[in-house]
């Protein structure tokens, strides 16, 4: 019975593994502002702006992948290739999975055009 | 890539065989004499015994009435302040009255009627949606329900004493520390705690429902799209809630033994409060709206006749709201002077949650747009609830733009943005699933004349009312204010507003006059609307056992897309149609593909989660008058009957190991572990937990950010934690290894090992409280030690916990409830053990290591 429940956990994990991203990367940006504005008195915007920046590339990245696997189950579990009825679970969460990574990433970019677009702390 | 492979003994050969065809039902007279007994297990008792009912069908009905009743107390609190403000300088009503009607409204609204009437739909139709018998964990459903209950009249009752709050619904200190008279704070923060607890207990409930407890077949892709969101919704519960528990904690720490946790001048910060506060309560938002779209998302497809456009959109939608809502919460902040950037990113997410809130939207009218639409009465609200909803959304886009908020801040205009957001993407659909499932609650229709203008009285009354607000707000008409000036230029658009309010109230009047004393008119056929979805398969009203077979489920849509699935289920064709023991049965599936695991007995009537329910009350509502020892014993009291409740209710030895479910499927009766319903509610529960402890740790380093000096004098030091911490892995390492001595027989030795770890823990408990007291630590100083103090004490309390479940595995197993082969006490005290470790050592890192490094 555990190896059944360890993968159907698993499963559920990975259908959230990019919105997870989205709020790592949310709060690391957050923090990260600030602390640098509650330390460094205002002028460690240019720090901040490559930590962001350094955060959305990993962030993309682990995004990134994570679509990818995403398509492969969305592809596996097509009509012509599905042998029977239980593979239509992997086109689905194959489906709302990739769809969540899209909208992780447009997310993630929101956040990252803060400290590109606001010019300081005050 | 990877299947879920096939849980052992389900015979999955056996299921795919029941796949292709509908399997034989049995001779007339079998069929009645299962039916009787299946209707004698489920059987509710009557007279004064009533209030012993656990089942879901009572319980989520007490729920919605008392939601309702409340619904309607804050209602008149809001026609008699729209009273009030209909002419400029009235006096109507005094100012303090008026700060604790505005206080109470906004409170009652969202913690005793918005939660608990979603939660009530979700406690009455789930388990018939999920095309099952039952929710897994019936007492705590009574036991959240008495909670609610009890902890909303203590609320709302405060005000014909004169002791309400009157600070606003969150409360803000130091307004509600420093200058407000009377127990008032004291009331909303212990008296709301005590209702979170029963939202977080129906959280766990709805969570492992959902999760554990599907038809056979429904597989996670079949799941009607409620019990998606309602997955995401307790999800969000169990995040959003313990921050605010936490901040209760603090805050009443503050008022009531003078820790300075929001106390400027002692090192304080108010700021602080708004944090915990809003990240709870932004989310709390979504938590009400979620679960009202989700009765959209079940009516729309019934009446436009054709399955839902975009499952997979919706579920994204879902559950990309609910992750993205936990990032705005800043954005009720804006105008407290935080730094630019930060507003920036709070801005951001705020904007980008209206992309997935649109994309369910176009769902519903693409679904609408595709099929062949049938105007029908709960049609008509969700029209409704769209067009005021998008309203309320537009000007949230709008408010989420820092720079207007600072100018629109605390005016008029936030009073109608949140109205149309909260009356459009809440009540209205409550309204329209209240129509919707009416006669599945009590077996008749609602009159579609009265609805229909019932509800053209609330959408115009609603307009009339709260459209003038974007106007008079940016007016300058200011919020929370009991009277407005004559020369300012409101007369108008105010007394257009209060008439509209009162048309508004007539519309739910007269619905609500139709659904308390309606007559019943012609006969009501099963499934009147002609829907799809699972809970329509059964005769009407709505019988108690839910179910009268637990189908295999193969669509979506069972009752369009699998032929006379409805009268094969009343003929008792599929599993458990019968009770041959006399018990509550319902079964346990896996998580992704929802195969049958385990016959699962649910307890039947019992007092046990009233009586802890009554005493726990004690715990919360005594302090409010410096009761304590009164408030201990209560304490104690609960305790005992929490214990109680287990000792009868759960993990009890079956008196044989399995049994025939139907359709040739033999299931194990008990289950441990994994396989258990029990640790899976413990597993969501000490996530809340942990959610809880979490919010405690940034507490500590948000002072961190605040002081130029943190810690600001000499901490626990190193010694007292080092050595309560070592107690602890102790514990935790003896509670670990008694598994394995359990299961391989040797229960004389696993009371041993439990009793030791036990007293390791008292030694730890000891050990962690002598830390901050050996150093002089005064919590009434300044918020360091208040700090640190309140995590020992967070931790202690664990512990103490933790010895005492530790104990109660050596009485069960000293009693024969706990062998080797039924062992899920044992399992869930080493779960809840895990977490308590966990947090100990983060405990010993933040207070003993990190004053090392900083």
């Amino acid at each position: 019975m555990a190896p059944d429940l360890a993968e159907t956990r698993e499963s559920l994990w990975r259908l959230i593994f990019a919105p997870l991203v989205w709020a790592a990367h949310f709060l690391l940006s957050y923090v990260s502002g600030a602390i640098v504005c509650a330390k460094s008195a205002g002028d460690g915007v240019c720090t901040l702006r490559l930590l962001v920046a350094c955060y959305t590339l990993l962030a993309l990245a682990l995004i990134v992948a994570s679509a990818r696997r995403h398509w492969h189950r969305y592809r596996a579990g097509a009509p012509q290739r599905a042998a029977d009825g239980g593979e239509a679970r992997h086109r689905f969460l194959g489906l709302a999975g990739l769809l969540l990574c899209a909208l992780s990433a447009v997310a993630v970019l929101y956040t990252a055009a803060v400290p590109a677009l606001v010019a300081g702390c005050r | 890539m990877r299947d879920e492979p096939q849980s052992a003994g389900t015979g999955a050969g056996l299921a795919a065989a029941h796949d292709a065809g509908v399997p034989p039902a049995a001779d007339p007279s079998v069929q009645r004499e299962q039916a009787a007994r299946l209707a004698a297990a489920w059987q509710r008792p009557r007279g004064w015994r009533r209030f012993s009912e656990v089942n879901n069908s009572a319980v989520g009905y007490w729920y919605l009435m008392t939601a309702l009743a409340f619904f309607l107390f804050a209602g008149v609190l809001a026609l008699l302040m729209r009273t009030q403000l209909a002419v400029p300088e009235n006096d109507f009503l005094p100012a303090g009255l008026y700060d604790q009607m505005f206080t109470l409204h906004g409170s009652v609204m969202m913690f005793l009627f918005a939660v608990p009437i979603v939660e009530s739909f979700a406690i009455l139709m789930l388990p018939q949606m999920n095309g099952t018998r039952e929710l897994p964990f019936p007492r705590l459903s009574a036991f959240g329900f008495w909670c609610f209950a009890i902890g909303g009249v203590f609320v709302c009752g405060s005000i014909f004493f004169g002791a309400a709050p009157s600070g606003g619904w969150f409360m803000y200190p130091p307004l509600t520390t420093q200058y407000t008279e009377g127990v008032g704070p004291d009331v909303w923060l212990l008296g709301l705690s005590f209702v979170e607890i029963a939202s977080i207990s129906a959280a766990v409930e709805l969570m492992v429902g959902i999760l554990k407890t599907r038809a056979p077949g429904m597989r996670i892709d079949r799941m009607p799209l409620y019990s998606w969101y309602m997955l995401v919704v307790a999800g969000m519960i169990l995040v959003g809630f313990p921050p605010l528990i936490v901040g209760d904690l603090l805050f009443e720490l503050e008022r009531a033994a003078g820790w300075p946790f929001f106390d400027p001048a002692r090192g304080g910060d108010p700021l602080l409060w708004q944090h915990l506060f809003w990240i709870f309560g932004h989310p709390e938002v979504y938590i009400i709206f979620l679960p009202a779209v989700a009765l959209v998302a079940m009516i729309v497809p019934t009446f436009a006749r054709t399955p839902m456009v975009g499952y997979s959109w919706i579920v994204l939608a879902a559950v990309g709201v609910g992750f993205l809502s936990f990032g705005l919460w800043v954005h009720h902040m804006f105008t407290t002077g935080m730094p630019a950037l930060s507003l920036g990113f709070f801005s951001a997410a705020s904007l980008a949650v209206a992309v997935p809130t649109a994309i369910q939207i176009f769902c519903f009218i693409a679904t609408i747009l595709v099929g062949r639409f049938v105007p029908s009465v709960p049609m008509l609200f969700v029209a409704g609830a769209l067009a005021i909803f998008v309203l309320g959304g537009l000007t949230g886009v709008m408010l989420a733009v820092a720079p207007f908020d600072f100018q629109a801040h605390d005016t008029y205009f936030v009073v109608a943005h949140l109205h149309y957001v909260l009356i459009g993407g809440m009540l209205f659909p409550v309204f329209a699933g209240l129509h919707y499932y009416f006669p599945s609650i009590a077996g008749r229709q609602l009159s579609a004349t009265l609805g229909t203008w019932s509800f053209w009285l609330m959408f115009v009354g609603f307009n009339v009312a709260f459209l003038p607000m974007h106007v008079s707000g940016l007016g300058g008409m200011a919020r929370r204010v009991y009277t407005y000036g004559a020369d300012i230029g409101l007369d108008l658009l105010n007394l257009v507003s209060t008439i509209g309010a009162f048309v508004f109230a007539a519309g739910v009047a007269l619905l609500l006059g139709d659904l308390l004393f309606g007559r019943r008119r012609g006969a009501l056929p099963d499934n009147p609307w002609n829907a799809g979805t699972l809970e329509w398969s059964g005769s009407l009203p709505g019988r108690d056992w839910g179910m009268r077979s637990i189908p295999r489920v193969r669509s979506r849509y069972p009752l369009w897309e699998q032929k006379d699935l409805a009268r094969h289920i009343e003929e008792g064709r599929y599993y458990l149609p019968d009770a041959e023991e006399g018990r509550r049965e319902t079964l346990v599936t896996s998580v992704i593909d929802a195969h049958p695991l385990q016959v699962c007995r649910v307890p039947g009537p019992g007092y046990t989660g009233l009586v802890a329910a009554v005493f726990t009350s004690g715990i919360f509502i005594f302090p409010v008058f410096g009761a304590y020892a009164a408030a201990a014993t209560s304490a104690v009291a609960a305790l005992l009957a929490v214990v109680w409740w287990l000792w009868r209710d759960t993990a009890r030895i079956p008196e044989k190991p399995d049994k025939d479910a139907g359709l040739g499927l033999r299931l194990p009766l008990y289950g441990s572990g994994p396989g258990s319903i029990g640790w899976w509610g413990m597993l969501t529960a000490m996530f809340a937990d942990a959610v809880a402890f979490a919010s405690l740790v940034f507490v500590y380093f948000y002072f961190w950010t605040v002081h130029e000096h943190w810690p600001p004098q000499p901490g626990p030091g190193l010694s007292w934690p080092a050595l309560a911490s070592a107690l602890l892995v102790g514990a935790w390492l003896l509670a670990c290894v008694s598994g394995g001595t359990n299961r391989r027989g040797r229960s004389g030795r696993t009371r041993g090992t439990l009793a030791l770890a036990a007293l390791l823990c008292i030694g730890s408990i000891a050990a962690w409280i002598a830390a901050p007291l050996s150093h002089g630590m005064a919590p009434q100083s300044h918020p360091y030690p208040a700090t640190v103090w309140v995590l020992v004490i967070w931790l202690v309390g664990h512990l103490g916990l933790g010895a005492a479940m530790l104990l109660y595995c050596v009485a069960r197993s000293a009693a024969g409830q706990l062998t080797a082969r039924h062992d899920a006490d044992l399992h869930n005290v080493t779960l809840y053990w895990h977490f308590t470790g966990a947090s100990g050592l983060v405990a010993f890192a933040v207070l003993a290591l990190f004053p090392l490094v900083s």
